[in-house]
């Protein structure tokens, strides 16, 4: 897609619905490629799964992202070569445990990784990846305060 | 008329790293290979490598006297394919196994010079799995246990020169410049891979010093345990 | 005779079947999980390598004979943990190759619903499956024999990670489904109306997102003190709230397709709530409601074996290069105008 318009790269909007949640999602999947790691941050029914599944329609998964958390994580291809992988990690009760999970095969092997409760593992996060906030804002329950930006 | 008594077949099965590897050996020779380097196809690929393998050379799994595995570190994910398909070989072919440990392979590959050897493989976070190795007449020595360790960590190892051999040596060169400065030798050629023919001739000799695994309880060397549990 | 494999998730399983008989059916449990607040997905692919063949050993030993006796192979090849299914993949295909023998993926879904296949069993067709586990919340219709049809499912959480995350806020124990059960014996189910999600006719998709997210608002706004002393009844609010739904939508859909015959699937159809309201409402509608057999309720390799039978049947084996999909989907059939 050519556009003469700067190619946006961070967020700090608030959303008054899913819709706009939804804009936001569809215009961050145009930065994403194979390799890439997305960490989300937020709490309990602020949305993270929403936020991959509309991520994951945008970039072309031809199944429906569903919430992983019995099974940890989810594959969906895109492609014949590319994969995502959707990690949530709530039930994970202390990062140790987490310790030599098999998660290097998936953090460094050339997929696309979107990672809900990923401060539960920071310590294994690569260094390079995009954050992911998305918060809660007092007496609003449609609205949300939602963050990109790489690091 | 050859004593076919006297020739053995052997299987080997390389899945650590970025290649899935086939080889087939005749005693010390190796007669063919199918290797792979696309992402992500271990699972799908391997066995069907395997089967055209063996039909290119016109041999059955029956010819076979073992399954060489290439034994990690490395990829869990792509180290439980080659396990797990081996056994269903093994087992179903009454075939044994013989596993070397990857960081011998890529000791071996490298191991004509007389230096002292550190083979490695890359366990992200800026660590690595790595063994050190010396020539002691014509065999290789281990000289170090199967170990990770921060790269920061390697001065305290290596204390001479010492060639160094290991996957990503494009991006590892720099690395070990930076900690070890000149006591880093690398080879004038880099492989991509743990290679067939070294695990081939290392799983050859293992076959006649009769050191089989147990093919129900064999596993990967994972070298990341959890605490308390394994 | 056909060998079953199955290595999903955290159960180890053979078994060695025919259409009318279950030979054998070991299942190997892994209990190192139970430290870890829940399954762990290294932990699984590790200990099915180490167990793989000493459980096919004995699936055989029982069974009374030989790999060479083995005319095919069925294996779950999704969904699941993709480490785990790989374990049990790549070595059928071994087998696969060494025996020079068929062998066909099975959806760990479809195993579930030909649980209700095995010893020469079976329901008359069509009929409706409820599937519910802690990663599936699906309607099926079920034609004929491998003719599936999704008439609805979980637009966001299933309700067995309803469950366990409402277990996880309330301070239960891994794993959540059974432990609310249990409390909620002794509760007051209208203690709390939680809200009924997408309760409306005619369509019959899911959503306990929400459920999941008013119970955490109403257990903040109430204080821990008096949660922990509502415990009994915020269990039972909230099951009522989550089962209610999958009733009254089963059965919506039965009667809407005009199907007569019901039955469950997956870890949460063990629960009792659900079991006896889906049994009384059907009564109600003259629906008939049948649970397969409790022993091959759980994860088992007898009930992947019955269904890999099916497609040996009628489409012969797959290739080798036969892939694993944790999120493989039902096979559908392509909808025609007589639906």
């Amino acid at each position: 897609m050519i556009t003469n318009a700067v190619t946006r790269t961070e967020w700090n909007e608030t959303v008054r619905s899913p819709q706009e949640t939804e804009t936001i999602a569809v215009e961050f999947s145009g930065l994403l490629s194979q390799g890439d790691l997305v960490a989300f941050y937020g709490e309990l029914g602020s949305g993270k799964t929403f936020f991959i599944k509309a991520l994951c329609r945008a970039l072309g998964t031809k199944t429906d992202a569903t919430s992983p958390s019995f099974t940890i994580m989810n594959e969906y291809q895109i492609s014949s070569d590319i994969w995502i992988c959707h990690f949530d990690f709530y039930r994970i009760e202390k990062e140790a445990e987490l310790l030599n999970l098999g998660l290097d095969d998936f953090f460094y092997g050339d997929y696309l990784c979107l990672i809900e409760w990923a401060d539960k593992i920071s310590s294994f996060l690569p260094p390079h990846h995009w954050e992911v906030k998305l918060n809660f804002i007092p007496d609003q329950p449609e609205s949300r305060n939602i963050k990109i930006h790489k690091i | 008329m050859t004593d076919n008594s006297e020739t053995t077949y052997l299987l080997a099965i390389e899945t650590s790293g970025i290649a899935s590897g086939v080889y087939v050996s005749r005693n010390k020779e190796l007669l063919g290979q199918v290797t792979l380097y696309q992402k992500n196809i271990h699972s799908r690929r391997l066995s069907l490598s395997v089967q055209q393998l063996l039909q290119h050379l016109d041999l059955s799994l029956k010819d076979l006297q073992a399954i060489i595995l290439s034994a990690g570190p490395g990829s869990f994910t792509g180290l439980r394919i080659g396990y797990s398909l081996a056994k269903g070989l093994a087992h179903a072919s009454n075939l044994r196994i013989l596993e070397i440990p990857t960081l011998d392979v890529w000791a071996y590959q490298v191991g004509q010079t007389g230096l002292p050897i550190l083979s490695y493989i890359d366990a992200h976070r800026e660590e690595i799995f790595f063994s050190c190795y010396e020539r002691e007449q014509d065999r290789l020595k281990q000289t170090s246990d199967y170990r990770i360790i921060p790269l920061l960590n390697l001065p305290q190892m290596i204390t001479g020169k010492t060639l160094i051999s290991g996957g990503n040596l494009q991006m590892f060169r720099e690395k070990f410049r930076n900690v070890l400065g000149n006591h880093a030798i690398f080879p004038q050629v880099c492989s991509r891979q743990a290679e067939g023919w070294a695990l081939l001739a290392l799983g050859y000799e293992k076959f006649k010093a009769g050191d089989f695994s147990q093919i129900e309880n064999c596993e990967p060397l994972y070298l990341r345990s959890f605490k308390g549990v394994m | 005779m056909i060998l079953g494999v199955e290595t999903s998730c955290d159960e180890t399983s053979a078994a060695v079947i025919s259409p009318r008989k279950v030979y054998s059916n070991i299942i190997s449990s892994q209990a190192v999980h139970v430290d870890f607040g829940g399954v762990v997905p290294e932990l699984a692919s590790r200990a099915h390598v180490r167990k793989i063949i000493p459980i096919v050993n004995e699936a055989l030993v029982e069974a009374n004979v030989r790999l060479s006796d083995i005319k095919g192979l069925a294996v779950t090849h999704g969904p699941g943990l993709v480490g785990a299914l790989l374990v049990g993949l790549n070595y059928v295909k071994g087998l696969a190759l060494a025996l020079n023998i068929p062998l066909v993926g099975v959806n760990h879904i479809e195993g579930h619903i030909y649980a209700n296949f095995l010893e020469g069993k079976s329901i008359p067709f069509p009929f409706i499956c409820l599937v519910v586990s802690g990663g599936h919340t699906q309607i099926v219709l079920v034609r004929d024999h491998l003719e599936y049809r999704i008439l609805g499912e979980t637009r966001d959480d299933a309700v067995g990670e309803a469950f366990d995350k409402v277990a996880k806020i309330l301070g239960l124990p891994y794993p959540g489904g059974p432990q609310i059960d249990q409390l909620a014996a002794q509760g007051n189910p209208d203690f709390i109306e939680f809200p009924r999600a997408l309760l409306k006719s005619g369509q019959f998709d899911f959503s306990y997102s929400g459920l999941k997210t008013a119970v955490l608002n109403k257990i903040n706004e109430m204080g821990e003190e008096q949660c922990r002393f509502s415990l009994n009844d915020i269990c039972a609010s909230f099951q009522k709230a989550a089962v209610e739904v999958l009733v009254k939508k089963t059965i919506e859909a039965a009667r809407s397709f005009q199907v007569r015959h019901i039955t469950l699937a997956g870890g949460v159809a063990a629960n009792s709530l659900l079991r006896r309201w889906m049994t009384e409402d059907a009564a109600a509608y003259h629906l008939n409601v049948i649970f397969p057999p409790q022993k091959y309720c759980t994860d088992n390799a007898a009930m992947i074996a019955r269904a890999g039978l099916e497609y040996l049947r009628r489409n012969g084996g797959n290739n080798l290069d036969l892939n694993v999909f944790p999120s493989l989907r039902l096979p559908e059939y392509q909808k025609d105008t007589n639906d």
